[in-house]
């Protein structure tokens, strides 16, 4: 089966007084389609710079990354935006839900990118919120939800477009323990009904626990690759 | 989208939205008034002369200066026969200056005495009571309001006045005030007694002599002759085109100042809302719209500051160009103490390419301004912006 994501020979640099830091060295990895995936490490591990590298959202020093067969290294800004609004959703620690927004036109905004009529674009966002058990909040706005539900809305707006990869960059950092629980299951529930590839960025053993494949980074490179 | 998306971003900032519409609508406001009143300022001055004093252009003898009374008396020449027909025709009027001084109640001040047809129809003044009835051995004479009040006089006063006709000779008669009008020009009332031209002419041994000639016509229709000098409206009226253009150029420097604190003020806005936002602007990157689709957003968020204020400046500002233009601006000084031909009331001119066009110029300047520094983000890397950096 080809790889939803695959990553060749990658480094990544950051000068640092007059000097080449690697953030990543030598990194090769392959995502099959349906993975239940993480990134794991300590702080500084480069997990995160991975992610992004993956995501579109950051290119590589040296090495390729290939979407689904497609170079996206080689990618301009607006076929990396293309890319991010079709087949990549994203969830971030903080949520980056837009506060301005209710939670309905938080969840439109991807589809609004999409072109999709207004028909389409209630019926996926009242499928997504209904999997995230929100649909009574439409109209609340993020400063009115908790974080827990905060980073439901935020599952439900990367899903809403039913992306290829979701990609998530610690997603229970800001929260207890008990919505980490509610929020890890959650995904692993869209992940079995959707078959989206769910690939994280972590150091919680809540999420460790959940996972079927840990990439252990450490110090920028690939220390283990476990399948459980 | 991007429409909706910088409207609800407008909206969630506040107060901050409100004081920017309110120092756009001020700027707006006070371009289009003062504006409009240098536009009613010109068009009121240009029409006052032209009905009251410059007609379609003049003819004035080749010695005529109007800035030196001494020179009067060589200053007249005799009419022309095309120039004769001309007036039989009533395309023109012929005036004859004569230097002189009045006596009213025992005092003396300088004086020209001016003589005109009074069946002329070309200047919008009653010329035609010279021809009214006056005490016997006393010759009808016109004042304006302003010599009226200045020397005391009312209709029916007597005053004599003193000459020196063409041949050297000092001469003296008795004139009665037939008339006190009201002319907005001053160079029609201050100094001047008004006579029957054919009468002057009798007094100063001048017959059918002018010191200029006013035309209905444009001027370059009439015959010319080295001793006669044409003068278009334009030549007549470049005084007061250069007086409004002199209030503009102060108005524009008052005009620049405001829309630079405006323009400021939308900038410093921008700026801020995007070193703000940066983790926003990430955001939404990441759900995938391209850099540009983002500065445009920005832009229009400037660029909507200026429609709500010109939304806000039509609420207020509306019913205020309307009182201005319905019952003018009263000037505190009566218009001749300024020796400009003006009423007491100024009707500001607002058109529709005025206030257009000063929409149009603060818009384009506010596209300019929010574009400025949302640029920036073109260059911006998602990542970058995801954790609120700048590079």
């Amino acid at each position: 089966m080809e790889p939803v994501i695959a990553v060749s020979n990658l480094d990544k640099t950051f000068p640092v007084a007059n000097e080449d830091f690697f953030a990543l060295q030598n990194i090769n990895l392959q995502f099959a389609p349906g993975e239940f995936s993480g990134i794991v490490g300590p702080s500084g591990s480069g997990k995160t710079t991975l992610l992004n590298i993956m995501g579109s959202l950051d290119k590589p020093t040296k090495g390729k990354v290939y979407f689904m067969g497609d170079e996206i290294t080689a990618y301009s800004s607006k076929e990396s935006a293309q890319l991010r609004s079709r087949k990549i959703g994203f969830i971030f620690q903080t949520y980056n839900l837009l506060p301005v927004y209710t939670v309905y036109e938080n969840l439109e905004l991807p589809l609004i990118l999409l072109g999709m009529s207004t028909a389409e674009k209630k019926q996926a966002i009242m499928d997504s919120l209904e999997w995230v058990g929100l649909t009574d909040k439409v109209k609340s706005k993020p400063a009115q939800l908790s974080g827990g539900q905060c980073q439901r809305v935020a599952i439900a707006r990367a899903m809403v477009k039913k992306p290829a990869v979701i990609l998530a960059d610690e997603p229970t950092a800001n929260l207890d323990s008990e919505n980490s629980h509610i929020i890890l299951k959650t995904m692993k529930k869209i992940n079995d009904a959707s078959g989206s590839t769910f690939i994280f960025s972590t150091h919680d053993d809540k999420v460790i626990g959940y996972l079927k494949r840990k990439i252990t980074l450490v110090d920028g490179g690939i220390q283990q690759d476990e399948t459980f | 989208m991007i429409f909706k998306i910088a409207f609800k971003n407008v909206l969630s900032a506040g107060l901050r939205t409100w004081l920017n519409t309110f120092i756009i609508s001020i700027t707006l406001t006070c371009i289009i008034l003062i504006q409009g009143m240098n536009n009613g300022l010109l068009k009121e001055l240009t029409t006052n002369r032209i009905a009251e004093e410059v007609g379609n252009g003049q003819i004035w003898h080749q010695n005529y200066d109007p800035f030196d009374p001494l020179t009067l008396d060589i200053s007249h020449g005799t009419i022309s026969p095309a120039i004769s027909r001309a007036v039989k025709k009533r395309e023109a009027i012929p005036i004859l200056m004569v230097a002189g001084s009045a006596y009213p109640q025992g005092r003396i001040f300088p004086a020209i005495l001016k003589g005109i047809p009074p069946d002329q129809d070309i200047l919008k003044l009653p010329f035609d009571q010279l021809t009214g009835n006056s005490p016997k051995g006393t010759i009808p004479a016109m004042i304006g309001k302003g010599m009226a009040k200045r020397s005391n006089l009312s209709r029916g006063d007597v005053i004599t006045v003193r000459w020196r006709n063409s041949q050297g000779a000092f001469n003296a008669a008795d004139l009665t005030i037939v008339k006190v009008f009201d002319s907005k020009v001053p160079a029609m009332d201050r100094g001047q007694i008004w006579l029957q031209l054919k009468k002057l002419q009798e007094m100063n041994l001048s017959p059918n002599h002018a010191t200029i000639i006013i035309s209905s016509r444009p001027v370059d229709e009439l015959e010319s002759s080295p001793e006669w000098i044409h003068k278009t409206v334009d030549d007549l009226l470049a005084d007061t085109y250069q007086l409004v253009k002199n209030k503009s150029v102060g108005a524009g420097i008052f005009y620049m100042i405001l829309i630079f604190l405006a323009m400021i003020a939308i900038f410093d806005t921008q700026a801020l809302s995007i070193f703000k936002r940066r983790k926003e602007i990430g955001t939404l990157m990441a759900l995938g719209m391209t850099n540009r689709a983002i500065v445009f957003t920005f832009t229009i968020e400037g660029l909507l500051y200026g429609i709500f204020a010109a939304l806000l400046t039509t609420a207020y500002g509306g019913p205020l160009f309307w009182y201005f233009q319905t019952r003018g601006y009263h000037i505190p000084v009566s218009g001749d103490q300024y020796g400009i031909a003006i009423s007491e009331h100024l009707y500001p001119d607002f058109s529709l390419g005025l206030i257009l066009g000063t929409l149009i110029i603060v818009m384009l300047l506010l596209t300019i301004v929010s574009y400025l520094p949302a640029r920036k983000i073109t260059h911006l890397q998602p990542f970058e912006a995801l954790r609120g950096k700048w590079s």
